[in-house]
């Protein structure tokens, strides 16, 4: 298990981390969200021990981390972190070797790893020459390659397409399965929404929300309300406890104050005589988010 | 962590090596070493505007032609390059008519009060050395001649032209004379051996700088760094580019002796126009004066003090090139970073030059302690005799003491640099990463 305690860092007289506290135990995924600037990064090199605490403390199961634990770790940068003039298997012996791994054990899982994302034919291939997306595999197979205990993924579905994100996010969930865990960091909150059960957002280093995904969105007060039929946006508005109204292609998407002035916009759908669907649904993340990084950004 | 920092130095050693550039990068240094070995053959095979053989046609109108001869053979001896051929011809007019364009030379000889004058003839221009040698060999054929005549003793006159004998002695009876010319020898070869030197300094920074900011541009470096500790990636760099300058050096030695070989092979088996030329540059003769001297083995205690300065100054070159591109955040910014460092390493180069305008100069020997240049100076002027050993080590001294520096506070740098993308507050960063405990 990650655990990371009361962790502060600063860069000068810049608090980048402050007092954040989270843990992510086996077969998690774990969602770390926050605008750029947040602190993500920060915590992310914290965790792979490239920069140290100013206070505070992480470890994972039990121990302080250092080199022989950075081994059971993968990390999935932002930004792409190949050595683009190397050939596939070129930079996988390389970083596999990091991760303490002999020749013999990297070829093998990467020639499983390239036969699982479809990229076999590219293994000597240099990989400046490589798409972007397939830049993306293989900097995702670099991550794996040491099936690691910890995943950090920080975007990890930068560049792909649609289909390589499934491929990606069947992957992800196989890993989960195994018993890795993972820490997720994307501006996509349907993909954080997804895969995270916990999650924390963090807006100016500080930790503004935390906890499992399913109590956040129970506890967060605003519903939705997804109604299809004639009814008028005016009318909508009007209704005791609405915020907003949003027409969408054949939907209007009616968020509440609370989940009691449900009741309300049914009265007056009840005068309706067209309505085909009215679902009472939780609010999405992203509402969530913006929601919180508004409150501190006082919008 | 020891596996991975030999796996670190292995690969950036290999990667070096085994990239092709380095190859065709040899290729070329390869053919280069083996063509300024033997340069002159080169250009002698090409041929231009020399002759290789000088023919000297006589019309002896005095009955001299044999002492004439005989003085004119001595012509050969500053005239190297050439074989030089002596002929009794008569017929001016034919003969004008026969050295229409050669180069050969005509000297008509006639008796006058001064024993005898000659003209010199061509058909163009002579250069100065071959003039002024035929000249300087008639006027000594003159003044034999003329003593000859002067019924001077035959002893006598052999005193006379005896040439005179000089004794070379030494208030200090530890010096010898063969020592001197070896020494000579040796300062003029120290300086020859200063160049690749810088070459290798070069190699070095580049190389250093290149790994360092591809990783870092790349942000492999987030990777690299993430599994080992950035002392580690350190020192195997350091350690790769140093085996890889001292492969280099070892390369370039082995250049010098193929061409070597190719020059004692050609030697034996070329022409006489390429022996001759190659006996300009008897390597050999070099080697024996150097020898016989004893410099060599007197320099035995000598030479490991300039190996130790080499690796030790080798060693801060690439501490500071480490250091420099960890600061960094691109190849075009390192370069302009390392400049100043290049600069350095050939003030050595040209102070060696002004040492010979000023010999024993207190700022020239001060110079040459000073880390980073001792490198290319301290050697040449310790083998040209200009500088004591006790230079010589305290050079060493400092340069130790640089890389111990470098090595305290540079690393505290370099940890720092390599994951800073940033060029702002770059060296208040610095020099807080140098202040932290």
């Amino acid at each position: 298990m990650l655990k990371v305690k009361n962790v502060t860092k600063y860069y000068g007289d810049f608090k980048a981390v402050d007092n954040l506290s989270f843990s992510v135990g086996k077969g998690e995924i774990f969602g770390l969200l926050g605008v750029n600037g947040a602190g993500k990064t920060t915590t992310f090199r914290m965790i792979m021990n490239l920069i140290s605490p100013t206070s505070g403390e992480i470890t994972f199961n039990g121990k302080k981390i250092d080199y022989d634990i950075t081994d059971k770790i993968g990390f999935l940068t932002e930004e792409r972190s190949l050595l683009t003039k190397m050939t596939v298997k070129e930079q996988m012996l390389f970083y596999g070797a990091l991760k303490s791994l002999d020749e013999k054990t990297i070829l093998k899982r990467l020639d499983k790893l390239l036969e699982k994302f479809k990229i076999s034919e590219y293994k000597d291939r240099k990989i400046s020459t490589l798409s972007k997306g397939n830049q993306q595999k293989v900097q995702f197979i670099s991550a794996i390659i040491n099936e690691p205990k910890l995943l950090i993924l920080d975007e990890p579905f930068s560049g792909l397409d649609p289909i390589n994100v499934e491929l990606f996010k069947n992957i992800i969930l196989e890993l989960k399965d195994k018993g890795t865990s993972i820490i997720f960091s994307s501006h996509r909150m349907d993909h954080v929404e997804f895969f995270c059960e916990k999650l924390v957002i963090l807006v100016k280093g500080k930790c503004v929300l935390d906890g499992y995904l399913k109590d956040i969105k129970k506890n967060y007060k605003i519903k939705n309300i997804i109604i299809e039929g004639d009814v008028k946006i005016s009318d909508l508005k009007m209704i005791n406890g609405v915020i907003n109204v949003v027409k969408t292609s054949d939907q209007y998407k009616v968020s509440i104050k609370n989940e009691s002035y449900c009741k309300d916009v049914f009265e007056y759908l009840k005068t309706k005589s067209n309505i085909t669907k009215f679902v009472l649904l939780e609010p999405s993340l992203e509402e969530i988010f913006l929601a919180k990084v508004g409150e501190v950004y006082g919008r | 962590m020891e596996d991975k920092f030999k796996y670190l130095a292995k690969y950036s050693l290999f990667k070096k090596i085994k990239n092709k550039w380095f190859i065709i990068a040899n290729i070329i240094v390869l053919i280069i070493v083996i063509g300024l070995v033997n340069i002159d053959s080169i250009v002698k095979f090409f041929g231009g505007d020399f002759n290789n053989e000088l023919k000297i046609n006589v019309i002896d109108n005095t009955n001299y032609y044999n002492d004439i001869k005989t003085g004119l053979e001595g012509v050969s001896a500053y005239l190297s390059n050439s074989k030089v051929t002596i002929k009794k011809v008569d017929n001016l007019k034919k003969q004008k008519q026969k050295l229409k364009d050669t180069d050969d030379i005509l000297l008509v000889i006639n008796k006058d009060e001064n024993v005898f004058n000659a003209q010199f003839i061509t058909d163009s221009y002579v250069d100065m050395t071959k003039y002024a040698s035929i000249v300087s060999a008639l006027n000594s054929v003159k003044e034999k001649i003329a003593l000859q005549n002067s019924n001077i003793d035959k002893n006598e006159l052999s005193k006379i032209s005896k040439p005179i004998n000089i004794k070379r002695s030494y208030v200090n009876q530890e010096k010898t004379e063969k020592e001197e010319n070896s020494r000579n020898v040796l300062s003029v070869l120290s300086m020859v051996i200063v160049l690749p030197c810088f070459m290798l300094i070069v190699f070095l920074v580049q190389m250093i700088g290149a790994e360092i900011n591809e990783e870092k541009q790349t942000r492999g470096m987030e990777i690299i760094i993430g599994n080992v500790s950035a002392k580690t990636h350190f020192f195997s760099k350091i350690l790769a580019s140093n085996l890889f300058v001292l492969l280099q050096g070892g390369l370039l030695v082995l250049y010098v002796l193929v061409g070597l070989l190719i020059r004692k092979t050609s030697m034996a088996s070329s022409s006489l126009l390429v022996q001759n030329a190659s006996s300009n540059f008897d390597f050999k003769m070099i080697f024996d004066t150097l020898t016989s001297g004893g410099v060599v083995n007197k320099l035995g205690y000598v030479i490991p003090l300039i190996i130790i300065l080499l690796v030790l100054s080798f060693l801060a070159y690439s501490l500071l090139a480490g250091i420099l591109a960890s600061m960094t955040t691109n190849m075009e910014n390192y370069q302009q970073l390392q400049t100043p460092l290049m600069v350095i390493s050939v003030i050595g180069y040209y102070l060696i030059f002004l040492s010979t305008a000023f010999p024993g100069s207190l700022f020239i020997k001060i110079i040459s302690c000073v880390p980073l240049i001792s490198i290319t100076l301290a050697p040449s002027l310790l083998l040209s005799g200009e500088i004591s050993v006790n230079v010589i080590i305290i050079a060493i001294i400092l340069i130790g003491a640089l890389d111990y520096l470098l090595i305290k506070y540079g690393l505290k740098i370099y940890k720092v640099g390599i994951l800073n993308y940033s060029e702002s507050n770059l060296w208040k960063k610095m020099f807080k990463a140098v202040k932290e405990k």
